[in-house]
């Protein structure tokens, strides 16, 4: 058995097709790339499979379609990636679903299992993470599992490797019997309810092109996606549905919604009681020890300081280090050709591809590589999730809620990752927000603009109060979002997982995988808008462009002439944006030729005007031409708005 | 009362959902049911979330999802 690499294509009918279907955090991505060399990104953070992602996959000679589906609870589609799971199940109806789930918390998770043999489509259940379910003091019996469920089930260590031969083995030998499985009966009213929506509603489900169990049930539970494909197909019925939704309300006292989830979920907790014979299934004391001190009112700061100081002293120290040789043998390179070659339009681009590869390996790789490294061991240690939780009341404040200070914080290193991670939120307001925030947080390229020029020439204090600053602004603009966009009534519901030891070879790959990602996106961009920047240079328009910016870098800003080029760059390449100074300026003293004043106002100016094309580029793919034209317009009135402040009070106070 | 007045290391028992059809729904996702027991292990500063302990999960709810949630002391009988 072995994964082949293939482009990812959704029409692929030839082969039959599996389905991973899992809550978040069951191991469904592990799995998945443990048979399809890495291609999905597995994560201790719940949410992070947002699209899915196809492989071939060939078990003993017979090639298989393999497709990992986002966790999701339930099929009710509340949260966007569970939208995505249930709109595939319904849409494509694969040959089989694997349904994999985390052993140690077995109870809670047979609620989707029973949810999903609704569904009437071939099943076989995989009960990953037996480890730490022993770790629990939990003891599975497997095969009384199996027959109380009528489906075959295998246990496995997925991040061991440890079962997965007889996982697929059981999935081929399923498909060739593609037996359905029976529907585990709910208590006798329930059932009796149903059978008579079943008989007002012959013919209806097969008309809809869906399972008729699984459709009826959704429509008790009052679920409006449903309703509303009832409506198109036969909204006559409507009424009948109601009468139904009625008659279990009044009988069980509860939303009809509640009476089938209640329903499933006792039938899974009676399951789970027959089928484990010792059931502790406590979070371990070393977990709830540990959490104590992480998540505490206050020590929780502290720590998560502590830790976030590290993690970005990590990222400069490892970045420095990095730098330098890489930039020194471009530089070596660049020189050598600029010698030995023919001024001319060819050796124009030619440089102007170096310099664009130059500044994105030598100046952006060595701060983004560690950063994702370190990223990637937080996030696999299981530690992003409860930064969530720490930050959820501050973030309140901005109209956002916990969820959101992830892609803030990923604003930090790199804009690209941290648009990304806006995919997390549940609804499309709080996605759009965080997104647009995060493109304001000062990364690691603005970082190097901070301390290579603030920092070196006027102090470390100016830098800090950047920082400082540039949060204020922050929460500022998303105040006045909230006063457009009212906060959604969404709160913080969030599984937190348990601690993980990072396994080496995950981190590694994660890093691999998401470095790929903005390899992809980014340097093309980079290395073309060097090429027309040096083409500028070669047909002298730099002084043109300089005269065109004039009214904003001279009147309104203050600045000198001849810097005005170099926020042109910043658009294109911002981490370049210090080094193209000081060719516009022609030294590196900065302080020789512009006033301490010139210095801040320039540096205010570049951290919060508009993001690289990189992140527009990105920010497109997310959110659309709605998301770059906001992201645009909110960064270049605040970093008008900001310089002209800083110009007029610095200059008011005689700060030189 | 509701989850939001329970201090930490305190045990209840869940007695109703008081949200709408989503928030119910992803309530019961993570196994948050009236009949339910829990346990409030820590809750952060400012009117921030709660840490519950479900069924050997810890969950993170905001204070607001939290008031929606109706529950009883637990008193130990089963």
């Amino acid at each position: 058995m072995d994964g082949e690499k293939i482009n990812s294509s959704p029409a692929s009918d030839s082969f039959l097709r599996i389905a991973l279907v899992g809550q978040p955090n069951a191991g469904k991505s592990t799995l998945f790339n443990a048979v399809a060399g890495y291609k999905a990104i597995a994560s201790n953070f719940p949410g992070t499979t947002v699209g899915f992602t196809e492989t071939r996959l060939r078990i003993k000679d017979k090639i298989y379609q393999l497709i990992d589906l986002p966790g999701s609870y339930s099929l009710s589609g509340c949260e966007p990636a569970e939208k995505v799971t249930r709109d595939y199940l319904y849409q494509h109806p694969p040959d089989l679903i694997i349904n994999i789930i985390d052993a140690s918390i077995l109870a809670r998770s047979l609620d989707l299992t029973l949810e999903l043999m609704e569904l009437g489509i071939p099943m076989i259940l995989c009960l990953n993470m037996m480890d730490e379910a022993k770790r629990k003091g939990m003891e599975i019996n497997v095969d009384a599992l199996s027959k109380i469920l009528g489906l075959p089930v295998v246990a496995c260590i997925a991040n061991k490797g440890a079962g997965i031969d007889q996982l697929f083995e059981q999935a081929q030998a399923m498909l060739s019997k593609s037996q359905k499985p029976l529907p585990i009966k709910f208590s006798q009213d329930v059932e009796e309810v149903l059978e008579a929506l079943k008989q007002a509603l012959k013919g209806v489900p097969e008309r809809i092109g869906l399972a008729e169990r699984f459709f009826l049930l959704k429509l008790l539970e009052q679920d409006p996606d449903y309703i509303q494909k009832l409506n198109l197909v036969a909204g006559e019925k409507i009424e009948q549905v109601k009468k139904f939704q009625q008659a279990l309300k009044q009988s069980h006292g509860r939303e009809p919604d509640e009476v089938i989830c209640s329903e499933r979920h006792g039938l899974a907790l009676s399951i789970f009681e027959k089928a484990t014979k010792i059931r502790l299934g406590k979070i371990t004391g070393f977990q709830e020890k540990l959490d104590f001190w992480i998540m505490h009112k206050y020590l929780g700061y502290v720590f998560m300081l502590i830790i976030l100081f590290l993690f970005f002293a990590f990222v400069f120290w490892m970045g420095k280090f990095l730098e330098e040789p890489l930039l020194g043998w471009f530089e070596r390179v660049q020189n050598f050709l600029s010698a030995n070659l023919r001024e001319g339009i060819l050796s124009t681009i030619l440089i102007g591809i170096i310099q664009g590869i130059a500044g994105g390996v030598g100046i952006v790789l060595p701060y983004l590589l560690p950063f994702l490294i370190g990223l990637s061991l937080l996030e696999d240690i299981g530690y992003l999730p409860r930064i969530a939780f720490l930050m959820d009341s501050f973030m309140h404040k901005i109209g956002l809620h916990g969820k959101a200070t992830l892609p803030l914080v990923l604003g930090y290193g790199c804009s690209v990752p941290a648009v990304m991670a806006s995919r997390t939120m549940e609804n499309p307001r709080d996605r759009f927000i965080s997104a647009i925030l995060a493109t304001l947080i000062p990364c690691s390229a603005r970082t190097t603009i901070i301390f290579g020029l603030l920092a070196y020439f006027l102090g470390p204090g100016w830098a800090l109060f950047i920082y400082l600053f540039n949060i204020f602004v922050i929460s500022v603009i998303a105040r006045i979002f909230m006063r457009f966009q009212p906060e959604s009534a969404d709160g913080l519901i969030m599984e937190v997982p348990s601690y993980k030891l990072p396994m080496a070879s995950a981190v590694l790959k994660k890093t691999w995988f998401r470095l790929r990602e903005f390899i992809i996106i980014a340097f093309p961009i980079l290395i073309s808008g060097s090429i027309v920047l040096s083409l500028l240079e070669f047909f002298q328009l730099i002084d043109w462009l300089n005269q065109a910016l004039k009214p904003l870098v001279v009147y309104v800003l203050g600045l000198p002439e001849k810097v005005g080029v170099t926020l042109i760059f910043g658009i294109l390449r911002k981490e370049l944006t210090l080094i193209m100074l000081a060719q516009a300026l022609g030294t590196t003293e900065f302080l020789s030729v512009m006033t301490k004043t010139q210095v801040v106002v320039f540096v205010v100016f570049v951290v919060f005007y508009i993001p690289c094309l990189s992140t527009l580029a990105i920010l497109y793919k997310e959110q659309g031409w709605k998301g770059v034209g906001s992201a645009i317009l909110i960064t270049l009135f605040s970093s008008v708005l900001i310089g002209f402040l800083f110009r007029l009070i610095l200059s008011a106070i005689r700060y030189g | 009362m509701t989850l939001d007045q329970v201090s930490e290391n305190q045990e209840v028992v869940v007695k109703n959902l008081l949200g709408g059809f989503g928030l119910r729904r992803r309530l019961h996702g993570l196994g948050i049911y009236p009949g339910e027991r829990l346990k409030v292990l820590n809750s952060a500063l400012m009117r921030g979330p709660i840490l519950l302990e479900v069924r050997g999960v810890e969950v993170a709810i905001g204070r607001g999802v939290a008031g929606k949630v109706e529950v009883e002391l637990w008193t130990g009988k089963k």
